[in-house]
């Protein structure tokens, strides 16, 4: 008796020991929040960066943190890394206006390679909608379709509704979570597979650098990883020119 | 209470009336057997069991009530069964009587059925050659009826139309709506089925209820179908004989049915016969200048507003017409132009069976000082006469814009965006975020979370429980044969302690009262049969097909005849011979358990 009251008053230390910790790595997050931001007004943006990339750091991260990295890294004309930053940003705030104006108009000064997008309207239409939506908010309707779809057939059977009418409802349902689970499963492979070009490398045919050069990738150039082989990855072009290029000339999303 | 628990509307209507109906599961009977009576009281649950007078030739035993509730439509209907056994004596003809049942002071009376009792062995067991014959009699178990109460109308005139689709102990699944040939008629839709009992020739089907509305194209003589109307037929797999029987209703439906039991589908397509309708041509004498075709009783409402308005503001003029006739080709009437008025096109919409037009009319000038009246004329086929409905004229008052007022300006204001448009804007990141918001945990999402998945499989464990459980309750409501078998054994156990009760205290007589009992009833549970004369003879017969040991029929034979000699003949046992016979009991029901499917 007295050996599980000692075991459990320990693990209730424990626990609050590792909230309390977690809550004071939280406060030192926020400081160094601040921090950051009163070194962007100042124009330090070396110092902005070095604040906030420490944030990420300590394991934590959100969209403003991401926004405003990018912003620093934008006024310290690293463009590539500011267009990184801004893509982590839309995984959390994906509608902020803020966000898409600055990732607009970074991607701009970029001087990247752009080909039209291929696709029809409905593919096209779906990644924009599923561009809206982060992960978790994707998770969260799932979770909702799927229970309504039990409520809905459950409802109709314990009332009687018409077959028609469960068969119905359940379509619409079985519509919406297919659709919101093709696009959480299609940002979880973005998120795995991209890649922004953080400096300007060219693109050889061979893992080699004394191998033809391909193509050339600049800084924000958006590429698809293949495969990773020792200092070298392959990677994919928006025209589907496939090339080999040094590891750390890019940065995965 | 299932119902009850997830909100069935509150409004039910009540208005069901009171009637009485008998009927038999069966015409012909063998001597020794039974067949059963059911008094059927629909529209109301205050009312005790019947006692049946004495039926010539026939000995009854009162079996037990069953209520009935249900809602259809959000029609609330009850119905209470009084089921009773009837033993038929000798052979021969015999008529059940019409009884006579007094509800609420009122009194009640049943049709008369004739049955008929043959010698045992004259109805010969189904084998699978008589399951030809019986699908040749399945059509006397399901059909359709097609019927309309207007052999003769006029073109155009709305003329009703009514599918009914009668099962007599089939389960139905998947009725489809009916189809029906309809040269020379437009056909509307189906409306919501209804569903209902009925009694004929003391037969009791389920019956399913269509209705439509048709209107004839052209003049002569018409004809309208054959319908026909597709479903399938639920039989157990494993079930030989008949099999067609021990199904329930065709209001057992529920949507999966044979997800967990092992069921076999059969489609049947079942055809009607036609119907022959005569269609008149309307008639020329009286028939009004702005007739249109419309047959029917109408009526027409109008109104306009506002009716009081400056030169160019619009005034609107809404008409709405309903009635019986055939509203999607109703046209509606045109409004007269008139000088200085000015017309825009009509509005048509129809809903609900109300036909609507919004006219929108413009005064061009001060003059005007009514919009003229509205004709609506169409055929009354009750009459036989032409009648012309009026609304209006509509007096209104027009008046001379203010100076100033003459034009009005729609649109946006040139001069406020004029300044604007060669403006170059600057271009520019939008400064840093000062909140900093919550943090979240890095590579951390929903979806893997512990809790989160948690909540899932609740959610999803939550829903097969509930599904399980309705199962299980549709099952024990629908499948007495089902519900018989799952309760026997429990009931048995309960019996077995007060056996072993009455052991302890030495009650003889008690004792084999209840331990014979207690083997009836579980015997006759796992047969499906009642309880009240099942002897060792029947239970031989009916299980020695599927039980092999021989000892057990032995067992239930000695704990038989046991209990008989104490009971009726006063023998007396010892307590050794009481603890035998238990232990035969629980032997018994212990094999019967494991090896009776």
């Amino acid at each position: 008796m007295k050996v599980k009251r000692t075991v459990l008053t320990l693990l209730f230390l424990f626990g609050l020991s590792l909230s309390v910790f977690a809550q004071e790595n939280i406060f030192n997050a926020e400081t160094q929040f601040f921090k950051a931001g009163l070194a962007y007004k100042n124009g330090n943006y070396q110092e902005a960066i070095k604040g906030y990339e420490g944030i990420l750091e300590r394991g934590f991260e959100n969209g403003p943190v991401y926004y405003n990295l990018g912003n620093s890294y934008f006024k310290n004309k690293q463009l590539g890394k500011a267009i990184v930053s801004y893509e982590r940003a839309l995984e959390f705030i994906p509608r902020d206006g803020d966000l898409r104006s600055n990732y607009r108009y970074a991607r701009s000064l970029a001087e990247t390679y752009s080909s039209a997008q291929a696709g029809n309207f409905i593919s096209k239409g779906f990644e924009k909608y599923a561009g809206h939506l982060t992960r978790d908010e994707l998770s969260w309707i799932l979770f909702v379709a799927g229970v309504l779809m039990g409520a809905a057939f459950l409802t109709g059977l314990f009332l009687r509704w018409p077959k028609i009418n469960v068969l119905g409802i359940n379509a619409v349902l079985t519509v919406i979570f297919i659709v919101h689970a093709c696009a959480l499963s299609s940002k979880i492979a973005l998120r795995q597979d991209s890649a922004i070009m953080v400096a300007q490398a060219g693109a050889n045919f061979e893992p080699s650098e004394s191998a033809t050069l391909h193509f050339q990738l600049v800084e924000g150039d958006k590429v698809k990883i293949l495969k990773i082989e020792g200092e070298w990855a392959k990677v994919e072009r928006s025209d589907k020119n496939v090339g080999w290029v040094k590891k750390g000339t890019f940065e995965q999303i | 209470m299932a119902l009850t628990a997830l909100g069935v509307p509150a409004e039910r209507s009540y208005a069901q009336e009171i009637s009485v109906e008998a009927f038999v599961d069966r015409t012909t009977v063998e001597l020794g057997a039974s067949l059963q009576l059911t008094l059927t009281i629909n529209g109301t649950q205050s009312v005790n069991p019947v006692d049946l007078p004495d039926i010539d030739g026939l000995q009854s035993q009162f079996l037990g009530p069953s209520t009935r509730i249900s809602i259809v439509n959000g029609q609330y209907s009850s119905s209470k069964n009084f089921i009773y056994a009837l033993y038929p004596l000798k052979t021969g003809k015999f008529r059940i009587p019409a009884f006579k049942i007094t509800i609420d002071s009122q009194v009640y009376t049943t049709q008369p059925i004739d049955i008929e009792v043959v010698d045992e062995g004259a109805v010969p067991a189904p084998t699978q050659t008589d399951n030809l014959q019986e699908s040749k009699d399945l059509f006397d178990k399901i059909f359709i009826v097609m019927g309309t109460p207007n052999i003769e109308a006029y073109i155009n005139e709305k003329i009703p139309i009514t599918i009914k689709l009668f099962i007599n102990g089939l389960a139905a699944r998947d009725i489809q709506y009916p189809e029906f040939e309809h040269v020379g008629f437009s056909a509307g839709d189906f409306e919501q089925p209804t569903q209902y009992q009925q009694t004929i020739g003391g037969i009791q089907y389920s019956v399913v209820e269509f209705k439509t509305y048709v209107y004839p194209t052209r003049t002569g003589s018409l004809t309208l179908g054959p319908a026909k109307l597709t479903c399938n037929l639920l039989f157990k797999k494993q079930e030989r004989g008949s099999i067609f029987g021990g199904f329930g209703t065709a209001f057992d439906d529920d949507l999966f049915d044979g997800f967990f039991q092992s069921y076999q589908r059969r489609s049947v397509t079942l055809e009607s016969t036609d119907l022959k309708i005569n269609i008149l041509p309307l008639p020329e004498e009286g028939k009004p200048e702005d007739f249109s075709g419309a047959v029917g009783l109408f009526d027409l409402e109008a109104t306009l507003s506002p009716d009081s308005v400056k030169v160019g503001d619009p005034l609107t003029l809404k008409l709405r017409a309903w009635g019986t006739g055939n509203m999607k080709a109703l046209e509606m009437p045109q409004i007269k132009t008139q000088d200085g008025l000015k017309l825009y096109e009509p509005q048509i919409k129809e809903e609900n069976g109300i036909k609507t037009l919004e006219q929108v009319l413009i005064p061009g000038s001060e003059n005007i000082t009514e919009i003229p009246a509205v004709d609506f004329s169409f055929f009354n086929p009750q009459t036989r006469k032409y009648e012309t409905l009026s609304k209006g004229p509509f007096p209104i008052k027009v008046m001379k814009p203010a100076p100033g007022e003459e034009f009005k300006v729609v649109g946006l204001d040139d001069h406020g965006q004029q300044g604007r448009l060669n403006e170059e804007l600057g271009r520019g990141i939008v400064f840093i975020k000062e909140n900093p918001g919550k943090f979240y945990r890095a590579g951390s999402h929903l979806y893997g979370r512990l809790k989160f998945r948690i909540l899932a499989v609740f959610a999803v464990l939550l829903w097969l429980g509930l599904f399980l459980y309705y199962r299980r309750t549709l099952r024990l409501q629908t499948d007495s044969v089902y519900a018989r078998k799952l309760f026997a054994p429990q009931k048995a156990k309960k019996g077995i302690l007060r056996a072993g009760h009455l052991l302890s205290v030495d009650r003889q007589k008690e004792f084999y009262d209840c331990i014979f009992k207690v083997l009836q009833e579980y015997l006759a549970d796992l047969l499906h049969v009642p309880p009240a004369g099942l002897t060792f003879t029947a239970v031989q017969n009916s299980m020695s097909s599927k039980i092999k040991e021989g000892q057990i029929f032995e067992k239930i034979k000695k704990v038989f005849d046991e209990s008989d000699m104490v009971r009726f003949a006063s023998f007396s046992s010892d307590l050794e011979e009481m603890k035998t016979s238990l232990r035969n009991v629980q032997e018994i029901i212990d094999y019967l358990e494991r090896h009776w499917r």
